[in-house]
């Protein structure tokens, strides 16, 4: 059976072969798949040669930096980053974790819908068997087998169990990240806020944001 | 803080501060089972709150998506 080209690079199965999920290469007619592997090898070629793999790094990430700006022109950016010093020692912070992998609670829960501005609260002590995903932006196979590569709760509770962290926050927030269009300033403007609202309420220091 | 697997969206977005970790995306804190790589890559993005003092610092987490001792990395970090 002849390969289609475009097999190469779509998003796999397996975690053996993703080194190319960061190009959403189905996206890409073949006569540009031609150049992205062209452009790979080339600067393997001369990787290899000086011994320098960052230029592979770079190169991967000017790639995603224009599929990006193609997929989602409406992409948001910001001038300059928000600031609040952090000045207090990890074991006496309390810490929140954020997901935008589409994480919710299996039972009494709506699963999201895709672009979809609004979050779920998972109490930060629910059994990660009780948790469920939705997101159909990346590919949640590992996510599935342990919800920790995305939601590193459990590793959360060892921290405040042994001190590392002072405590976590009652709450947890699932977002799903493939918010276009009309839903971003809701985002931005109602469901975000609300939810940094429900953080200051539970006095939380610091959020860990995990992003998909 | 952030834990991103792309640097565009931290260079756009600008978050206070990210940990950009080399992960196929999907698995931003490591491989399914790994505890050790997800606890050494949550212990990095905290220390980000310790550590960073200019807003919008995109720190490069220097590990390998594979093939890197995790365990011996959170021995020596017990001590």
């Amino acid at each position: 059976m002849p390969i289609d080209l475009r097999d190469l690079a779509r998003l796999p199965p397996s975690i053996e072969n993703m080194a190319f999920s960061k190009i959403r290469v189905e996206r890409l007619s073949e006569d540009e798949v031609v150049r992205f592997f062209n452009g790979l090898y080339q600067a393997a070629l001369l990787s290899h040669d000086d011994g320098d793999w960052s230029r592979v790094d770079s190169y991967l990430n000017e790639w995603e930096r224009d599929l990006v700006s193609r997929v989602n022109p409406n992409a948001i950016s910001f001038d300059s980053s928000p600031w609040a010093a952090f000045e207090k020692p990890l074991s006496e912070a309390r810490i929140a974790l954020i997901t935008t992998g589409g994480v919710y609670v299996r039972e009494g829960q709506e699963p999201f819908v895709d672009d979809d501005p609004s979050y779920r609260v998972i109490p930060s002590a629910a059994p990660t068997s009780d948790l469920a995903i939705f997101h159909e932006h990346y590919d949640t196979s590992n996510a599935e087998k342990d919800i920790n590569v995305i939601f590193p709760i459990e590793r959360l509770r060892e921290m405040e169990a042994e001190g590392a962290i002072g405590s976590l926050a009652i709450d947890a927030f699932g977002f799903m990240g493939y918010i276009v269009g009309d839903n971003i300033p809701r985002l931005m403007e109602e469901t975000a806020p609300g939810a940094a609202r429900a953080l200051r309420a539970d006095n939380v220091d610091a959020a860990l944001v995990g992003t998909t | 803080m952030v834990v991103n697997q792309g640097l565009q969206q931290p260079m756009r977005v600008k978050p206070p501060r990210t940990l950009y970790v080399k992960h196929p995306y999907g698995q931003p804190f490591g491989q399914p089972g790994a505890v050790d790589q997800q606890r050494t890559i949550v212990e990095d993005a905290l220390n980000l709150l310790e550590t960073v003092t200019e807003p919008g610092t995109i720190a490069h987490s220097p590990y390998k998506w594979r093939r890197e001792d995790f365990s011996a990395i959170r021995r020596e970090r017990r001590g």
